[in-house]
C-alpha cells in the first residue's frame, strides 16, 4: 500500500528490553501508534543480541501504522567493546580510560558507514574518533 | 502515573553518538533521536513511498529521559560536556537544551484515542476493543492496528472498501495483492467473495494479515511474495500499492484477469494517476470509473467489457 511518512524516530535502547517506558513510550507515543506492538516485535527481533544497544529506526506513516529497521550498534558501543570497557569516561579531558589504534577506529568506521550517513570514510572516521575522544579514550597511530 | 524528566539536546548530527553516550553514562535508559537527517536516511534506506519536505537540516534533537531529575547545575554541566565536544573533533553546531516533565498516561494508550470505529457505506471497521453491537445491514471487520499498513483510515484504502461494496462479490474470486494488515481481503470475504488470495512481499504483514483473517473468522491464507505466488484467474484483483509498483505488475495483472474481470488500482498520488491510466490502456484495459480523496486517486479497470447480468 502507498505508504506516506508522518515521521521517523531513530532509538538506541537494549536489544530484547524494549517496554512502554521511556524512551520507547515518550517518542513514539505522540505519534499514536501502537507501542506495545513495537515493543514485541523489537525483542522478538533482536534477542538474540543479549542486552547491546540497538540503534532502531521506525518510520511512521501517515495511517499510524508502522515498520523499523535495527541498524549495527553505536560507536561507543563498538569502541567499548573494542577497549573491552563498561563505561566511558566521565571526565574525558582529565580521566583517560585507554588506547586505541587509529586502524581500530578506521575499522569501526567502516563498519558504521552505512549508518552514519557519513559522506565520506573520513567523515565517518572523524565521527568515531571524536567519539572516542569524548569518551576519553586515546587515539594513536 | 509515572513521570520522567525528559531531557532534550540539539546538535549537529556528527556528535549524535557521542551525545548519546553521554546521556547513557547519566543514566538514561536510551535515547530517542529525531531529525531532518534522520528522515533521509529512511529515504535512502527506502523505508517509505512519499516523504514530509526536507529542509537539509544538519540538526538532530536527541532526547533522554531520567526518573531522577537533574538539578539545574547538573543541566548546566551536561550542556558544557555537549559543547566541550568540539574540543574531541566534533562539530557540535549550536548546542540547545531544553528539558520538561513527562508522565506514561501522556502515551499509555492514548494512541487508542486515534482507533474508533469508522463506517465506509455499509462496512464497519473497528479495533478489537472498541466492537460495536452489531446491526443488520452493516458488515463488521475488525482490525487491530499493528504494524502492517491498512487500518481503513488511509484515503486508498478508503476507497477500495468503498468500491468493493458496488459489486455483488458472490461467488466471485479476489485477489489482493500487497495485501498488508490484509483489511481488503477480510472485507471482500465479509461482502461474500468465494475465495480469498492474499500476497505480501512483506513477511511482518503476512503474520499480521493471518492474525487479522482469524480474528475476524475468515478463511485466508495468506502468502508472502507477489502475484505470481497465486494460480489460476481472478474476477476481482485489488492493488493498493504504489504507482510504480502497479505500473511494473499491470503485465502480469492482465495475463490473470479473464474477459469482465475487474481490477482497483489504488494509492496512486495525483501526480502519477495519468501515467498509471496510459499503461492500462496501452496493455488493453477500459476505465470502469474513477474516484478521487485529497491526494489520491483510485481507479477501477475492465478486462473488456462488463455486461449489467
Amino acid at each position: 500500500m502507498a505508504k506516506k511518512v508522518s515521521a521517523v524516530v531513530k532509538l538506541q535502547v537494549p536489544a530484547g528490553k524494549a517496554t512502554p517506558a521511556p524512551p520507547v513510550g515518550s517518542a513514539l507515543g505522540p505519534y499514536g501508534i501502537a507501542i506495545m506492538e513495537f515493543c514485541k516485535a523489537f525483542n522478538e527481533r533482536t534477542a538474540q543480541q543479549g542486552g547491546m544497544i540497538i540503534p532502531v529506526v521506525i518510520t511512521i506513516y501517515e495511517d499510524r501504522s508502522f515498520s523499523f529497521i535495527t541498524k549495527t550498534p553505536p560507536a561507543s558501543v563498538l569502541l567499548k567493546k573494542a577497549m573491552n570497557i563498561e563505561k566511558a569516561s566521565g571526565e574525558p579531558n582529565r580521566k583517560k580510560v585507554g588506547t586505541i589504534k587509529r586502524a581500530k577506529v578506521q575499522e569501526i568506521a567502516e563498519l558504521k558507514m552505512a549508518d552514519l550517513n557519513a559522506v565520506d570514510i573520513d567523515a565517518a572516521v572523524r565521527m568515531v574518533e571524536g567519539t572516542a575522544r569524548s569518551m576519553g579514550i586515546i587515539v594513536k597511530d | 502515573m509515572n513521570y520522567w524528566q525528559e531531557v532534550e539536546i540539539i546538535v549537529n548530527y556528527e556528535a549524535q553518538e557521542a551525545v548519546s553516550e553521554i546521556l547513557m553514562n547519566q543514566g538514561a535508559k536510551g535515547v530517542a533521536i529525531e531529525g531532518d537527517i534522520i528522515m533521509q536516511q529512511a529515504l535512502a534506506d527506502r523505508l517509505g513511498d512519499y516523504f514530509p519536505h526536507l529542509t537539509g537540516s544538519e540538526q538532530v534533537a536527541i532526547k533522554a529521559c531520567f526518573s531522577k531529575y537533574k538539578t539545574e547545575r547538573e543541566l548546566q554541566h551536561l550542556l558544557k560536556s555537549v559543547q566541550d565536544l568540539d574540543k574531541f573533533g566534533l562539530n557540535v553546531g549550536r548546542v540547545k537544551l531544553n528539558w520538561k516533565i513527562v508522565c506514561d498516561k501522556e502515551w499509555a494508550d492514548v494512541w487508542k484515542d486515534h482507533y474508533h470505529p469508522i463506517n465506509i457505506g455499509k462496512v464497519v471497521v473497528q479495533p478489537s476493543w472498541e466492537i460495536l453491537p452489531p446491526q443488520d445491514n452493516k458488515v463488521y471487520v475488525t482490525i487491530d492496528p499493528g504494524m502492517a499498513f491498512g487500518t481503513g483510515t488511509h484515503p486508498s484504502t478508503f476507497m477500495c472498501i468503498e468500491a468493493l461494496q458496488q459489486m455483488d462479490l458472490a461467488d466471485k474470486v479476489v485477489w489482493d495483492i500487497g495485501t498488508g494488515s490484509g483489511i481488503l481481503a477480510i472485507t471482500a470475504a465479509k461482502l461474500g467473495a468465494k475465495q480469498i488470495e492474499a500476497v505480501d512481499i512483506d513477511p511482518v504483514a503476512v503474520k499480521v494479515c493471518s492474525l487479522n483473517a482469524e480474528l475476524n473468522q475468515v478463511n485466508l491464507k495468506p502468502k508472502q511474495g507477489s502475484i505470481d505466488q497465486i494460480n489460476g484467474t481472478a474476477d476481482v484483483i485489488i492493488v493498493n500499492i504504489i504507482a510504480d509498483v502497479i505500473i511494473e505488475l499491470l503485465p502480469q495483472i492482465c495475463s490473470k484477469l479473464p474477459p469482465k474481470g475487474l481490477l482497483f488500482v489504488s494509492g496512486i498520488i495525483n501526480q502519477r494517476a495519468e501515467e498509471v491510466r496510459q499503461e492500462a490502456y496501452q496493455l488493453g484495459l477500459r476505465q470502469e470509473w474513477e474516484n478521487r480523496q485529497g491526494e489520491w486517486v483510485f481507479y477501477c479497470f475492465s478486462q473488456g467489457e462488463v455486461s449489467d447480468d
